[in-house]
């Protein structure tokens, strides 16, 4: 069985025999572009920096409609370019990015299966050129906020048998042993859990170890259907930040073709913090 | 010598520290726009080249600059 998108899908092979062209633009992004893409990315390929480019710089939020038109533009990309994403940590930050460009309509999206993982490890080549990138202009759709939740969503959603929550955090993070990992001393809150009622369904569930590509439709069946995570819920995914989150909001979207599915940007770092927010452990 | 604010960090390398010349475990912290930065968690003096004393002084040199750094966010009142 395939996947219920699997046009949003290339892989690295597909991707080194099919570069990247005047209609087709590869995009790298990174969580943390001075270890990836500084030191080493896929031919053409241009640089998204998940805080510096697609976030607000003062208020958090994702960037505004004017904003993401520049960041095409800047890169290249018209309306209906096809455009591959690829990225650092196992494609968390890519998928945010595919998320945001799936909220301002961009139609042709992919993601390169596996990312800068699969592709190191296939011993692939880099360079550290930077590309030519001839501006566009560069029109987006309205935001769907169909696609986001709100802290205002998931407070509506705690007593409705209808909407299901996955947290897609370790399970350290879930039951508030840890905050954050001493890695990442910025994304701590002020309270350890989770929100009640939530499924604990870590993003690594759905990816293989070996190489961080998807896993199949049924083995991703499996992993989320026994958990009451099925298709005629109305599906909110979270995780500390909004990074993880996406990527599983991406497979169960995509991979899975479940009709309604939200990904809670504001995640932990926003509930785990908010006085009163009710909080299970 | 440990630097115990580090703790829980993942070791990710053994090398050489360039600040203090000794062999270190060193992690990686990510800072507020996601760059990742190499820091050492552990130091290994050799006896043969190091004594207690200097050790220790780089020990409360360290100790120094955390205080510092609690005073410029937390200071006392007094």
């Amino acid at each position: 069985m395939s996947y219920a998108h699997p046009e949003v899908l290339v892989d690295t092979e597909w991707m080194s025999q099919n570069p990247p062209n005047e209609n087709r633009k590869l995009v790298e992004v990174d969580y943390d572009p001075v270890n990836g893409y500084q030191k080493g990315h896929i031919k053409e390929a241009s640089l998204i920096w998940w805080k510096r480019d697609i976030n607000d710089p003062v208020t958090r939020d994702i960037i505004s409609k004017r904003k993401f038109e520049e960041l095409m533009s800047k890169n290249g990309i018209k309306a209906d370019t096809e455009v591959i994403l690829y990225g650092d940590f196992n494609n968390w930050f890519a998928a945010f990015v595919f998320w945001v460009f799936k909220i301002y309509g961009h139609e042709n999206l992919k993601i390169m299966n596996g990312g800068r993982k699969k592709w190191e490890l296939e011993n692939r080549e880099y360079t550290t050129e930077e590309p030519q990138i001839q501006q566009t202009k560069y029109v987006a759709q309205p935001p769907d906020e169909g696609l986001r939740a709100y802290l205002f969503d998931v407070s509506r959603a705690l007593d409705k048998e209808d909407t299901v929550m996955v947290d897609v955090r370790s399970p350290a993070e879930f039951t508030g042993e840890i905050t954050a990992p001493p890695e990442y001393p910025m994304e701590h809150a002020q309270r350890g859990g989770h929100i009640p009622g939530a499924n604990n369904i870590p993003w690594g569930t759905a990816v293989n170890d070996a190489d961080g590509t998807f896993k199949s439709v049924d083995d991703l069946k499996q992993n989320y259907e026994p958990k009451g995570v099925t298709p005629d819920k109305d599906v909110i995914c979270y995780c500390r930040i909004g990074e993880r989150s996406s990527h599983s909001w991406f497979v169960l979207k995509y991979l899975l073709g479940y009709p309604k599915v939200r990904n809670y940007d504001g995640s932990w770092t926003e509930w785990g913090n908010m006085i009163g927010n009710p909080v299970e452990k | 010598m440990e630097d115990k604010t580090k703790r829980g960090l993942t070791v990710k390398e053994t090398s050489i520290d360039e600040k203090l010349k000794v062999k270190a475990d060193k992690g990686m912290i990510h800072d507020m726009d996601g760059i990742g930065h190499w820091v050492p968690i552990r130091w290994y003096f050799s006896k043969n080249q190091f004594d207690l004393e200097k050790v220790s002084q780089y020990a409360q040199e360290m100790e120094k600059k955390y205080a510092e750094l609690r005073e410029l966010t937390c200071p006392d009142d007094d």
